[in-house]
């Protein structure tokens, strides 16, 4: 049994790791960029300069211009807001599913259990990327379609955690306990229940955004991502492809931004994961 | 579920195997397949079928250009000549005698005969078979085959581009359809080996009846990726690519002095289409401030890197039907907005972020049709026009065009080999599935022209009525016209022989030849 402790120590324990403690900073620095990327960015992302299209790295534009005169950097600022967006969106979308129906399950048990139980293990059986392939190329690539095509299966990984958590959480004293006084099924799962399940979530969670994160980049990749002219980092990496060796600098430097990002959150997972003493029911 | 994934594990294979191949090429000395006297042609793409009778994406018939022989073919100017047939008499407007060549034979021996003719078209038209040509050849409505040699096509009423529909290579009597391996042809090469996701192996066929040509060995790789087809040209695996290498990397190709890049005017014309019963594209102001509104010389410079043409009518450069005076639409931003001002489609702040007009533009995933929409939806931007892309997979994307699911499209007419195209693309009576007005076009002066010219057998006659539908449609802008890309084929300079023309025809493969390397100094090995 573990307790979940407040935001704050948790994150002071969580950065005790030297990892995670990067991970934590490269994040915010992410995180800031997106935020700020108005500010930022020192053109128009979508500015074309049709005669300067694939120009290398100089004084003006950093990290070079695309096939269409686009400044790398700019696009690469505010491709941050929608890889993020993508990544935490997905899983906000599917934790809030997961948490739902796997509490639900685990709580009430019974015929809505085994049915919930042989639902997740019929979807499990899907190669989750393959429908998000599929879903994507009918509906065409836009942010909502991305998001959608990513949450269909992304919640049963979670709903199936929280099942097992809402099991073992509602055998034990405090709860038989709060039962005898004569708590209603509601408050039980509300208060009792499920703050205790909380500690593996948000583990899974923090892996579940870069899982998210590295989804759209191949589905942009693919050309399935968000609709030109928007930038996100993948459909950057996938546009850049096709130039790798005249402008190998279109593909380098999302690339980098994809890489790092990923390793981020795996690294504050690990974290996490050590400070919350989570040793089972992850990933 | 779309064939994607698998289409993109394969590309991931081949590009790591493209890339494992070069990296092991340049590390070790070995013959290149010229030393061996190979061809090796990089496909940019993988054929959906190889079968005279049903193939209808343009792979497919470029290998069929190699191994099926037809009674017609076109030359180097598109003009039909005698392929397997040696002659052709008409009668009357209604009849067709073709006397074919004697001692013709199949890759497997059997004689070809008339019987295998008339089997070859009887089978399009049987409806059992659902061969997507039949639609062409609707208006046989016999075929008599008098002796071995002669073949009388006798039509229902006059076709003018009959002759043109006579490119369809025979099959002997009795091949059943085979999936994706086709029958034996009549043509140079005879298929050896073929995997739908690798490559055709081809060999010299003894028997062709203009003589067995001079490279005896030619393999057809199937490269859908750019990268990898780069990567083999570089390496010397591929040494034949046609329209295969992007703009932006011939330079980079260039430098490579083993290879040589050949040009000529390509006839696939590129255009956007309208759909006229929207309610603001209905309006030929508002199609005509678009048109002016797309910078088409800037595009062509800097997307195509120059190698395209501009057009003003859906027929290819080249075409004996073009009317080179029809008025060019210019690029003019003011008057653009103008027009959309009389349109009633007031820009309703300014400089602010209100668009005067939403539009949705849908094209196919295809990289350069991508890229051309990026272009034209910032150029409509300028004049306040809020362009969406939908870019979709292409079954989704070609059905939604077909149902006239769309406010604006862009697509590429293929290959056109006949102005008849304009009865096939703009009669009010060509909807879909039968025809191609997909935007639902109407003007009873194109359907009477179209109409008399499919019936007219003087090409002088056709011609003119030709001109005065390309003069209606520059005025009414269905669609706008936007570009013929240039043919561009990148070969090792020791091939020698092949024939660029703008329909990308593969048939002239049968009189290339292989130099022997040069030996004048720093110039001792091929690469």
């Amino acid at each position: 049994m573990t307790e979940i402790p407040g935001a704050l120590a948790l994150l002071r324990r969580t950065a005790r790791r030297p990892g995670a403690a990067a991970g934590m900073a490269l994040l915010a620095v992410f995180f800031l960029v997106a935020a700020l990327a108005p500010e930022i960015a020192p053109y128009d992302p979508l500015a074309q300069s049709l005669d300067e299209g694939l120009a290398g790295p100089d004084r003006a534009h950093w990290l070079g211009q695309d096939r269409f005169g686009r400044d790398v950097l700019s696009r690469l600022v505010y491709g941050a807001r929608l890889s993020l967006a993508v990544g935490v969106g997905t899983v906000a979308v599917s934790l809030l599913a997961g948490i739902l129906l796997g509490a639900l399950a685990g709580f009430f048990g019974g015929t809505a259990d085994r049915i919930f139980t042989r639902a997740c293990d019929v979807l499990l059986a899907f190669p989750g990327i393959l429908l998000a392939i599929g879903i994507a190329a009918v509906r065409g690539p836009s942010f909502g379609n991305v998001l959608f095509a990513l949450s269909v299966l992304g919640w049963v990984g979670y709903a199936r955690v929280v099942r097992a958590q809402v099991l073992k959480v509602k055998a034990m004293e405090f709860v038989e306990a709060a039962r005898a006084v004569g708590s209603p099924a509601t408050r039980l799962l509300a208060t009792h229940i499920l703050p205790n399940t909380l500690s593996p979530i948000v583990v899974e969670a923090t892996f579940g955004v870069a899982r998210a994160i590295v989804a759209e980049a191949g589905l942009s990749f693919l050309g399935l991502g968000v609709s030109p002219p928007a930038a996100s980092w993948g459909s950057m990496i996938g546009e850049g492809r096709h130039f790798l060796f005249v402008a190998p600098h279109l593909v380098a430097a999302p690339g980098a931004a994809v890489f790092l990002t990923v390793v981020a959150f795996q690294f504050v997972g690990d974290g996490l994961r050590d400070a919350l003493d989570v040793r089972e029911d992850t990933r | 579920m779309t064939p994607f994934p698998v289409s993109a594990r394969r590309r991931i294979a081949a590009f790591a195997a493209a890339l494992l191949a070069v990296a092991f090429s340049f590390g070790c000395s070995r013959k290149l397949p010229i030393d061996e006297g190979r061809l090796v042609i990089g496909l940019p793409g993988t054929p959906v079928n190889i079968d005279p009778r049903v193939a209808t994406d343009a792979y497919g018939e470029q290998i069929l250009q190699m191994t099926h022989a037809s009674l017609v073919r076109r030359d180097a100017a598109g003009n039909p000549v005698p392929d397997l047939a040696e002659g052709w008499t008409t009668p009357d407007p209604l009849t067709f005698v073709f006397r074919l060549r004697a001692g013709l034979r199949f890759q497997d021996g059997r004689p070809l005969t008339s019987r295998d003719v008339r089997y070859t078209f009887a089978w399009i038209l049987d409806p059992a078979n659902r061969s997507p040509h039949r639609a062409v050849y609707r208006y046989l409505s016999a075929i008599e085959t008098p002796d071995e040699r002669t073949v009388v096509f006798r039509l229902s009423e006059p076709f003018a581009p009959f002759l043109s529909t006579m490119e369809r290579g025979i099959v002997p009597e009795g091949s059943p359809a085979r999936g994706y391996a086709p029958p034996v042809g009549a043509g140079p090469y005879r298929i050896d080996d073929v995997s739908p996701d690798g490559e055709a192996v081809l060999s010299a066929f003894e028997g062709y009846y203009g003589g067995a040509p001079a490279i005896r060995s030619v393999t057809v790789k199937f490269l859908p990726d750019g990268n990898i087809r780069f990567l083999e040209l570089k390496a010397g695996s591929v040494n034949f690519c046609l329209n295969g290498v992007d703009p932006d990397a011939l330079p980079a190709v260039a430098q490579t002095r083993r290879l040589v890049v050949e040009e000529c005017p390509g006839g696939n014309v590129s255009y956007l289409g309208f759909n006229l019963r929207d309610r603001a594209l209905a309006d030929v102001r508002v199609r005509r401030a678009i048109a002016m509104a797309i910078d088409r010389e800037t595009i062509v410079r800097t997307i195509w890197k120059g190698h395209a043409d501009i057009v003003e009518s859906i027929l290819p450069p080249g075409s004996w039907a073009l009317d080179a005076d029809i008025p060019a639409v210019r690029y003019n931003p003011g008057k653009a907005k103008r027009l959309l001002d009389q349109a009633g489609y007031r820009d309703p702040d300014g400089d602010g972020p209100f668009p005067r007009l939403r539009l949705t533009y849908k094209t196919s995933q295809n990289e350069v049709r991508r890229n051309v929409a990026t272009v034209i939806q910032e150029q409509l931007r300028q004049v306040g026009i809020a362009v969406e892309i939908q870019s979709l997979e292409w079954g989704t994307f070609f059905s939604d065009v077909k149902k006239g699911n769309f406010q604006m499209y862009g697509l590429t007419w293929v290959g056109i080999a006949d102005p008849d195209i304009y009865y096939h693309a703009y009669h009010s009576k060509s909807v879909p599935p039968e025809g191609a007005n997909r935007g639902g076009y109407a003007n009873p002066d194109v359907d009477r022209l179209a109409e008399s010219a499919r019936r007219e057998p003087s090409k002088a006659r056709r011609r003119e009525m030709y001109r005065e539908v390309q003069r209606i449609l520059a005025r009414d802008l269905p669609v706008l016209p936007l570009w013929a890309g240039r043919n561009l084929l990148v070969r090792d300079r020791r091939l020698l022989g092949f024939v660029l023309t703008p329909d990308e025809s593969y048939a002239a493969v049968r009189a290339m030849r292989i130099a022997p390397p040069a030996r004048g100094p720093g110039q001792g090995t091929s690469r």
